[in-house]
């Protein structure tokens, strides 16, 4: 599947048991990938941009963004990345609690590539992101290699 | 001399002769027009010397106290006691040569008391001209309307002339502020009021005294020394014409600080209504993170471990699990709760009976597979302002909850009347009913009065809150009731209104 590509994916989200059950899933899926972490925004960025202990990260192929962090929020990620030639074709997947309207109007607003609140069961959740795979990975072209 | 200074100096004395002779007739003729004047008139007139002894009274004595002239002049008037300093000091201001009234009291020849008001005038030769009359009618009407006008609660009321000069103050008001009703009669509006307000605010207040004698009515407000007041500027207006002005002034700072009060709490409900919608919000979400985590790994415990750690422990995560879900169920229910509100604009024209019809078609499944009937009186349903969001929200509640609760068998029924200013939508079933004591309860949040059947506590609540927005009001009936109808009748009204007024905005 994913023509033997392998994917990687930067999960931005600083609560460790999304964290660990994103791990889960995601190491579920078929589709050879490596999803990295960034704990909040300040981290995220420095991955994409390489600066420090990132220096040797991989590009990402999709983010999945939180919004809600302490230090730089989801939205201040968002806006930074769709403002810089070099990120702005990477596909960013909001992934968060609210479902609130204004939340999703400001993530759309912000150019993001789709919104998802994240659904209580894990079973739930594992169907969205057998969809990330099936659309992202699988069904689209993406801008890298 | 020559004869023609003779015939000259002739002629002056002739002259001079019909000229005094026409003088003296036309003051003959005025004593006269001024005898009759006196003789005939109804008014008491009588004219003293130097030593204040009479030497004219008019014959109306006779009839206004009883005494002919002559009785009267020897005799003099009977002044009742309380009034004779008053008089005595009006004398002596008439003799210093000023035209004075007085009013006073005196008594008749048949020992009767009347209220007598005397005009008195200095005469060139040092006498006294006077003219006086029972004013004792006008008295007592006028000592009736100072009644009432000192006896109104919390007012006050002022006439003037049109020179601005007060000519009546009365009233449970007159006496704040160092003000007296003595200072005040006779005193100008400036005089008076100078020292209660600045300059700007005198200004305005003398606008509305002098707008009232031009014809125009005015209310004003004003403050002073911590007390509120608004007056109302009106003409008086007496035959037709305008004789000066009068202010009614009432004291409404008790009404202004119970409407302050007012408005005060108004605004503490409204903030805590808004925090406890934030505070719902806030803390399902606040909830849903963890409960998510919880899910998340009891799902995974079960799929990779169920089998493998006993049956015990397989019994414990399904028990998670199930918590899980009926915390869910709350949580999402409590957001729907929170959410419920609505913005004027999404207040639209709403057809009843085409969402009652989207509502029943929409849990059709659902009501087939618990074996019930939805029974909707179409006909009847009428069009509202309403926002159509949370209706539908409102009338899917009420007709699950009848099919929830009447099963098996149950039948529920919409259908609408038009009331005097509402229309009165009721959604009834043939279950069980809601007894007496939990019909208030049942609207409040998690209050279940049937654990057995399945939900969040939540609904009726909703409903009430969605009500609410739309100013209507909703209560469940008595099972049985007065009418022995079986089963919950609920029932919430909706304002009817003109489509025109609503189509405007």
């Amino acid at each position: 599947m994913g023509n033997g590509k392998h994917f990687h994916v930067l999960l931005v989200e600083d609560h460790p048991a999304d964290v660990s059950l994103t791990r889960k899933a995601f190491a579920k899926i078929s589709t050879p990938n490596t999803l990295h972490v960034a704990l909040d925004g300040m981290e995220a960025m420095a991955f994409l941009r390489r600066e420090g202990r990132y220096r040797d990260a991989a590009r990402p192929d999709l983010v999945l963004l939180d919004l809600n962090m302490p230090r730089k929020d989801g939205r201040s990620v968002l806006r930074e990345m769709k403002a810089e030639q070099g990120f702005r074709t990477i596909p960013v997947i909001v992934l968060t609690t609210s479902a609130a309207s204004h939340d999703i109007r400001t993530a759309y607003d912000l150019h993001a590539n789709g919104y998802v609140a994240k659904p209580v069961a894990f079973a739930d959740f594992m169907a969205v992101v057998e969809a990330i795979e099936r659309f992202w990975f699988i069904t689209v072209h993406l801008s890298t290699p | 001399m020559t004869s023609e200074t003779l015939a000259a100096s002739g002629l002056l004395v002739a002259l001079t002769m019909v000229v005094i002779f026409v003088l003296v007739r036309r003051l003959q003729a005025s004593e006269q027009r001024f005898r009759l004047l006196a003789e005939h008139t109804e008014d008491l007139v009588c004219f003293q010397d130097v030593g204040g002894k009479y030497v004219y009274v008019s014959p109306s004595v006779e009839r206004l106290l009883g005494w002919t002239p002559k009785e009267f002049m020897r005799g003099g008037p009977t002044i009742f006691p309380d009034d004779k300093n008053t008089l005595r000091a009006f004398q002596e201001r008439v003799q210093g040569g000023e035209t004075e009234r007085v009013l006073y009291r005196i008594q008749r020849k048949n020992g009767t008391v009347i209220w007598f008001e005397t005009w008195s005038y200095p005469l060139p030769n040092g006498g006294v001209a006077s003219s006086s009359r029972d004013v004792t009618a006008r008295k007592v009407a006028e000592d009736m309307y100072r009644y009432l006008a000192a006896n109104l609660p919390k007012m006050s009321v002022v006439l003037y002339d049109r020179d601005l000069r007060i000519i009546v103050a009365e009233g449970e008001l007159i006496g704040r502020h160092g003000h007296t009703q003595e200072k005040m009669e006779g005193g100008t509006f400036r005089q008076v009021y100078w020292r209660d307000y600045d300059a700007e605010e005198i200004g305005q207040i003398q606008d509305h005294w002098v707008r009232a004698i031009q014809g125009q009515k005015s209310e004003s407000e004003s403050s002073l020394a911590g007390s509120m007041y608004r007056s109302y500027h009106l003409p008086m207006i007496m035959g037709g014409r305008i004789v000066g002005g009068m202010v009614v002034t009432i004291d409404i700072t008790e009404q202004r600080n119970r409407e302050i009060e007012l408005q005060e709490r108004t605004d503490d409900l409204e903030r805590s209504n808004r925090e406890l919608e934030q505070f719902a919000d806030v803390a399902s979400h606040e909830l849903k993170t963890p409960l998510r985590h919880i899910a998340g790994f009891a799902e995974l415990l079960a799929d990779e471990h169920e089998g493998l750690l006993g049956k015990d422990a397989d019994d414990y995560i399904h028990n998670i699990l199930g918590g899980v879900g009926e915390m869910r169920g709350v949580i999402e229910a409590l957001l729907r709760y929170s959410r419920a509100k609505t913005e004027e604009n999404r207040m639209e024209r709403v057809s009843l009976s085409h969402l009652v019809a989207q509502v029943v078609s929409g849990l059709r499944d659902r009501t087939k597979e618990m074996g019930a009937k939805v029974e909707v009186d179409l006909k009847s349903l009428p069009v509202v302002k309403g926002d159509p969001v949370l209706l539908r929200q409102l009338m899917e509640n009420l007709i699950w909850n009848g099919v929830k609760f009447a099963s098996p068998g149950a039948v529920v029924r919409v259908h609408a009347a038009r009331r005097l200013m509402d229309w009165e939508i009721t959604v009834e079933d043939n279950g069980p009913g809601v007894d007496k004591e939990h019909q208030e309860s049942i609207f409040l949040m998690f209050k279940r009065s049937r654990p057995d059947v399945e939900g969040s506590g939540v609904g009726l609540a909703l409903c009430r809150k969605i009500v609410g927005i739309h100013r209507g009001r909703i209560w469940v009936e008595e099972a049985g009731g007065p009418k022995k109808r079986p089963g919950a009748t609920f029932r919430f009204t909706l304002p009817a209104r003109n489509w025109d007024e609503v189509t405007q905005h």
